[in-house]
């Protein structure tokens, strides 16, 4: 008796605790579409949002599909409104399907709005449960929505293309929870900048198409664009992120002209007190093999080997050193050291964080240190 | 006539029984008759044994005066034989294919043991095959299996108790046990659960098991079967206990635990790594066999953004053409599935193949192409039917093939999280759930670390010193070295 009264008061609880459930939610997988990257340009009258959303077409995708071949197997719908809610209601309405925002990796910003400022998205963006934090930001030279009529040569959609942008490590790669952390703690940050341009493809029988390429970092200060950098600048701030996988140095030395790809990058930001004033010393590790020597460098030659070593150095060092400098004369705070100096010192770091942004400029001190070690010098001739 | 009383009681007992013989002759003076079933008893030794004696002093000129007090002390023939008085037992042991000798001028009848079923010989396992290890199994007859027992455990302290049960077929049932070994509050609830059946027939031992287990509407088995006598004798030698029925190829072993029956006697016959490395993949398989459909339906109705990306547009635009909901199309598919398995099981041999590959095609490729499923559920399905049976007691295989669809029903329709809601039930129940006293979920509930050795894996023999105390009463030590 005891028991089913137990049983009794358990199945209660448990009906109770199945009733509070949001999970009647059920929609069909092929109900859904799923949006896979999301374009955002400044539209043509004042205020206004264009909003594009590319998706997969499953049913184009299918071995057993409808779809012919020469259609695309992905979709790009694009609507105007004031705010980004407004346009996604508009998309949704023409939509036979439910829009999903589990799968969106790449969110793209033209660079006019980037300019103006990416609050209103990003906001948006944290408020919306599905969209993953671990997706990837990017700007575009020009519109946004361009980016979308790339030509998918080697991946099935131009989302894909995007996506594997970011997850090769070539260039920069920004996740979404980096720009929002960055937001809040009133810091800069740097993502990847991309141009797209016409060009005459063989794969695609030597037509012209749209080609996208990684062309540099956009520097934002507040949810703010306010600079761009160089490709190399931009891959350092990648390294000194530790976000990059590889990357091809050509230095020339007084006797030689070589070049080396650093692999097993690495980084280490410190920051120690100088005169109590914060000093933040950057080094950059890496693994270096020689792809190329001219004239013909002999293994036993150390001293060259050092010589490239340090151009190498004194390059990358360069590089980043500019990369930084050019934050700061935006007042941006590209590598988020004010982190590290809240980690560290946190009673200087809740002095200095009102004035960050005027102290990132005027007071800022750095040091960078690169220390590149070539591991192979690679195989040569013995004459 | 007074003395052929049990003489007729017996006939009359045995009339319209029309394979019975009586054998009439002449031993000096007596009359004597011997009454058997042909089919049922071993003839050459009867006549051997009983004819050639009796016709042997039939011959002498002068019968022995001790002729009758020897033929009923037994000390006439070379054959175990006893005298009777009730015509009850006599006609019960001549059909049980007992020999009666029927002599004029003793009251009652001599009996004579010679039953001779009809035995196929001892074979393979077939049902429970290892690859290395002992081969043979058991078979219908209860004395050919004894002889495989005793042939494993020699020693005195190797127990029988026999009970009889079944009005019409008298089945000789054998609690087999070893003394000093199984808890004797276990053996004793098992006695007398036994003692208490009072049914018509027991054909099959699993006729008893559902009388003796604690929580008979469980969907979890209580009780292990095994026709292996290897296993058996282990089985033994870790306290449990054992009920064979004659008629059966099965034993049945008492008590059991969930990991006992997720074992296999391959696992103490291979090498320790291998045998562990199997035994976690048959944990994963028993997971996969609960979860995967459910798993499947849930995330894909209602958690899309956990499957990666690639995988869920492949998915996607498997499904895109199916008309049902994903929940339906699984139902369809473990339902087809189910019959399925079912038919190839129950169809004469001949067929068989025609079923397996009527089924194969339908299932795998005709369903799909038509648009009715999608390939990726048919993997789905066709991975959980496989994983079912990785399970190495088929009771157990059965009872997480019954839960799937409660836990289906819960995954189509409140996604994850009834899922975990199923999780949580079920772990509860076999948490409180024992087979006789003894907790289904030990050694991890309650948590008996020394026994954790061998259930998630098998540590080398050396390491296993003492039995599980799962089971085990007084010697807990099982070896020295």
């Amino acid at each position: 008796m005891k028991t089913l009264m137990n049983t009794s008061k358990m199945s209660v609880v448990l009906i109770c605790a199945l009733l509070c459930t949001g999970c009647w939610s059920k929609v069909e997988i092929n109900e859904r579409t799923f949006i896979t990257a999301m374009y955002v340009d400044k539209g043509k009258k004042p205020g206004e949002i264009d909003l594009s959303l590319s998706m997969p077409l499953p049913n184009r995708l299918s071995p057993q599909g409808t779809g012919g071949p020469g259609k695309n197997p992905y979709a790009l719908v694009s609507a105007t409104g004031s705010t980004i809610g407004d346009a996604m209601e508009k998309i949704q309405t023409d939509l036979t399907r439910k829009i999903s925002w589990g799968h969106t990796r790449v969110v793209v910003f033209g660079e006019a709005y980037a300019r103006e400022g990416i609050q209103d998205t990003m906001e948006w963006i944290s408020r919306e449960p599905l969209f993953h934090l671990s997706s990837y930001i990017m700007v575009v030279k020009g519109r946004a929505r361009d980016v979308a009529d790339l030509t998918p040569v080697f991946e099935e959609t131009p989302s894909d293309v995007l996506r594997e942008f970011a997850t090769q490590e070539n260039m920069l790669k920004t996740q979404m929870v980096s720009v929002l952390s960055a937001d809040k703690m009133n810091q800069g940050f740097a993502a990847p900048l991309l141009e797209t341009r016409g060009a005459t493809m063989t794969s695609e029988n030597d037509t012209r198409k749209r080609w996208a390429s990684q062309v540099g970092g956009a520097l934002f200060k507040q949810m703010k664009m306010v600079d761009s950098i160089s490709p190399d600048e931009t891959r350092t701030i990648a390294w000194a992120n530790r976000k990059l996988d590889t990357l091809a140095v050509s230095v020339e030395t007084e006797d030689e002209k070589a070049s080396l790809t650093v692999y097993n990058t690495s980084s280490k930001i410190k920051v120690r007190l100088v005169n109590g004033h914060p000093f933040f010393d950057i080094t950059l590790r890496g693994q270096a093999e020689l792809n190329s020597v001219i004239p013909i460098l002999k293994v036993k030659d150390t001293v060259s080997v050092k010589q490239i070593e340090q151009k190498a150095n004194e390059k990358v060092s360069a590089s980043l050193t500019q990369a930084i400098r050019a934050g700061q004369h935006k007042k941006a705070d590209i590598l988020m050291l004010g982190y590290r100096l809240e980690w560290a010192y946190p009673r200087i770091w809740e002095q200095l964080r009102p004035v960050w942004n005027d102290y990132v400029k005027n007071e800022l001190k750095f040091q960078v240190h690169a220390h590149i070690n070539i591991q192979f010098v690679g195989s040569e001739s013995s004459f | 006539m007074e003395k052929d009383n049990i003489y007729e009681q017996v006939k009359a007992r045995l009339l319209g029984v029309a394979d019975m013989i009586y054998q009439p002759f002449q031993v000096g003076p007596f009359h004597c008759e011997l009454i058997y079933i042909q089919s049922i008893v071993d003839t050459p030794t009867m006549r051997e044994a009983i004819v050639k004696p009796l016709l042997e002093e039939a011959s002498r000129n002068e019968i022995d005066p001790l002729f009758i007090t020897r033929v009923v002390t037994g000390s006439f023939f070379t054959l175990h034989s006893h005298h009777s008085d009730s015509a009850e037992a006599i006609v019960d042991d001549i059909v049980s294919g007992n020999a009666a000798l029927y002599i004029e001028g003793i009251s009652g009848m001599i009996h004579f043991a010679l039953q001779n079923y009809q035995r196929r010989s001892v074979t393979e396992s077939t049902n429970e095959v290892v690859v290395v290890g002992p081969q043979e199994a058991f078979i219908e007859d209860i004395h050919v299996n004894m002889s495989l027992l005793r042939h494993k455990i020699k020693h005195p302290d190797l127990k029988m108790v026999k009970f009889t049960i079944g009005k019409y077929t008298k089945t000789e049932v054998f609690v087999v046990y070893i003394q000093g070994l199984c808890k004797p509050d276990i053996l004793e609830n098992v006695l007398t659960s036994l003692g208490e059946i009072d049914m018509d027939s027991s054909l099959g031992v699993s006729y008893l098991s559902e009388f003796l287990e604690d929580h008979p509407l469980s969907p979890f088995p209580q009780y292990q079967y095994t026709e292996r006598p290897d296993t058996v004798a282990a089985a033994l030698l870790e306290g449990r206990i054992g009920v064979m029925q004659d008629g059966t190829p099965f034993s049945l072993l008492i008590p059991v635990t969930f990991f006992s029956l997720m074992q296999s006697s391959e696992d103490y016959y291979q090498r320790f790594h291998s045998a562990s490395f199997i035994r976690i993949i048959r944990l994963l398989f028993a997971f996969i066999a609960f979860f995967l459909p459910s798993f499947y339906v849930a995330v894909t109705t209602f958690h899309p953004e956990i499957i990666p990306t690639n995988l869920l547009i492949t998915i996607a635009s498997a499904r895109e053409n199916i008309p049902f909901p994903a929940l339906i199309e699984a139902l369809i598919m473990e339902v087809t599935f189910e019959g399925l398995r079912e038919a190839g099981i129950r169809i004469p041999k001949p067929l068989g193949q025609t079923v397996s590959i009527i089924g194969g095609i339908v299932i795998g490729q005709a369903a799909v192409q038509a648009g009715i499923v999608s390939a990726p559920l048919v993997i789905v399905v066709s991975i959980t039917g496989i994983a079912a049976f990785i399970i190495p007691h088929f009771e157990l295989g059965l009872a997480f093939r019954l839960l799937r669809f409660p836990v289906l029903f819960m995954g189509g329709t409140l996604g994850l999280f009834g899922i975990v809601i199923s999780i949580y039930l079920i772990y509860w129940y076999m948490v409180g759930l024992r087979s006789f006293g003894v907790p289904y979920m030990q050694p991890f509930a309650p948590l008996v670390l020394r026994d954790i050795k061998d259930t998630i894996v098998r540590v080398p023999w050396f390491l296993m010193k003492k039995r599980p105390a799962a089971y085990v009463d007084a010697d807990k030590k099982r070896q020295k070295t």
